[in-house]
């Protein structure tokens, strides 16, 4: 369950010589995370912007303080990946492109105790999805389906996922093991990023 | 809200578990995925490495713009502001009076300070008046004419 949010202090939120030390500090494999996980979101921005677009958002984001990092509760590339899932959501939902949206500006974001951010501003496009945003996430998990087709375990958590159920209730549902879990979804997180995730506009069923 | 199954709940819960998934990987199992995805980690690093820091100087520019634009701001409305202080020290010494007398007629006291101009040596005077300008007490160029 969510937690109430709260904004981030002033006197916590990073400033830009801490970030600036902190991206001197990712390693290799960190900056190839946030690469994967922007190119992962690509398909939901509807070729409005590219993933990225969606990273170099997240990051402006940060530095001019209309996403406020708490470096003491989560790591940078945490915090990007949750600015990253939050943006691009409301991008998505938003009808104009991304450029053409109005950069509202800093102490307007929120973060719950576990130093998940959120932005009301994002939050004003979090509206219930449309039934044509549905068809679009409908698509997409059937594209995935066929992506993960020869593989009965990634079927068996899809299943899952499309039960409602969280991580916690798929592992109790089908006996699997934390370990045998996280095996799982590395295999079909490497499958995924072979394959892409694709626009479901684009009809990408195909591939192998 | 319809009955419709939330396919975006869905698809979030699933890309919740990879994001998890990529932030629990070792760097080891990640960079063997950037190679298996014909990308090269150390070159990809460098880039994204090189943008970001290219947007922090960009940021640290733009900032220090706008602080330079925001002091040149003050200090033209500054000067703007600005009294033309007499020069002499008679006549500063006569401002003074002007002032001290308006301010009593407006029933207004002004601290010993100021009333007691007459015994200052004449280099601290202009400093008196502008303390009287930053108080916003000097007339206008007109009545001091």
């Amino acid at each position: 369950m969510k937690k109430a949010v709260k904004p981030v202090p002033e006197d916590r939120a990073a400033t830009a010589a801490e970030i600036e030390a902190a991206i001197n500090e990712l390693s290799d494999a960190d900056l190839y995370r946030l690469r994967s996980c922007a190119e992962r979101l690509e398909f939901l921005l509807q070729e409005k912007a590219m993933g990225r677009d969606l990273l170099g958002e997240a990051f402006e984001r940060l530095l001019t303080g209309s996403r406020k990092w708490d470096k003491t509760k989560v790591g940078l590339v945490t915090f990007l990946f949750g600015a990253m899932r939050s943006i691009c959501s409301a991008w998505f939902r938003a009808k104009e492109t991304p450029t053409e949206r109005p950069s509202l500006a800093a102490s307007v974001t929120v973060e719950d105790e576990e130093g998940h951010t959120s932005n009301p501003v994002d939050d004003y496009a979090a509206r219930e999805p449309s039934t044509e945003e549905l068809l679009i996430f409908r698509e997409t998990l059937l594209r995935l389906e066929d992506v993960l087709a020869g593989d009965q375990e990634a079927q068996m958590i899809l299943e899952g996922f499309r039960e409602g159920l969280e991580p916690p209730g798929i592992r109790e549902l089908w006996g699997f093991s934390q370990t045998q879990y996280d095996t799982i979804v590395t295999r079909m997180r490497r499958k995924i990023k072979r394959a892409g995730i694709v626009q479901p506009q684009q009809g990408a069923s195909h591939v192998q | 809200m319809s009955n419709e199954p939330r396919h975006d709940r869905h698809l979030n819960a699933l890309l919740d578990e990879l994001d998890r998934s990529s932030l629990h990987a070792t760097d080891a199992e990640i960079l063997e995925d950037a190679r298996a995805a014909g990308i090269d980690p150390a070159a990809n690093a460098q880039s994204l490495k090189a943008d970001f820091l290219a947007r922090v100087r960009r940021f640290q520019k733009r900032k220090f713009e706008a602080a330079r634009l925001a002091h040149a701001r003050q200090t033209d409305a500054l000067s703007k502001r600005s009294y033309r202080i007499p020069t002499s020290p008679a006549e500063q010494r006569m401002l003074l009076q002007l002032v001290v007398a308006q301010q009593a007629q407006a029933g207004v006291a002004l601290t010993a300070k100021f009333r007691e101009f007459d015994s200052m040596p004449d280099s601290d005077l202009r400093g008196l008046i502008e303390e009287l300008e930053a108080l916003g007490l000097l007339p206008s160029s007109n009545e001091s004419e």
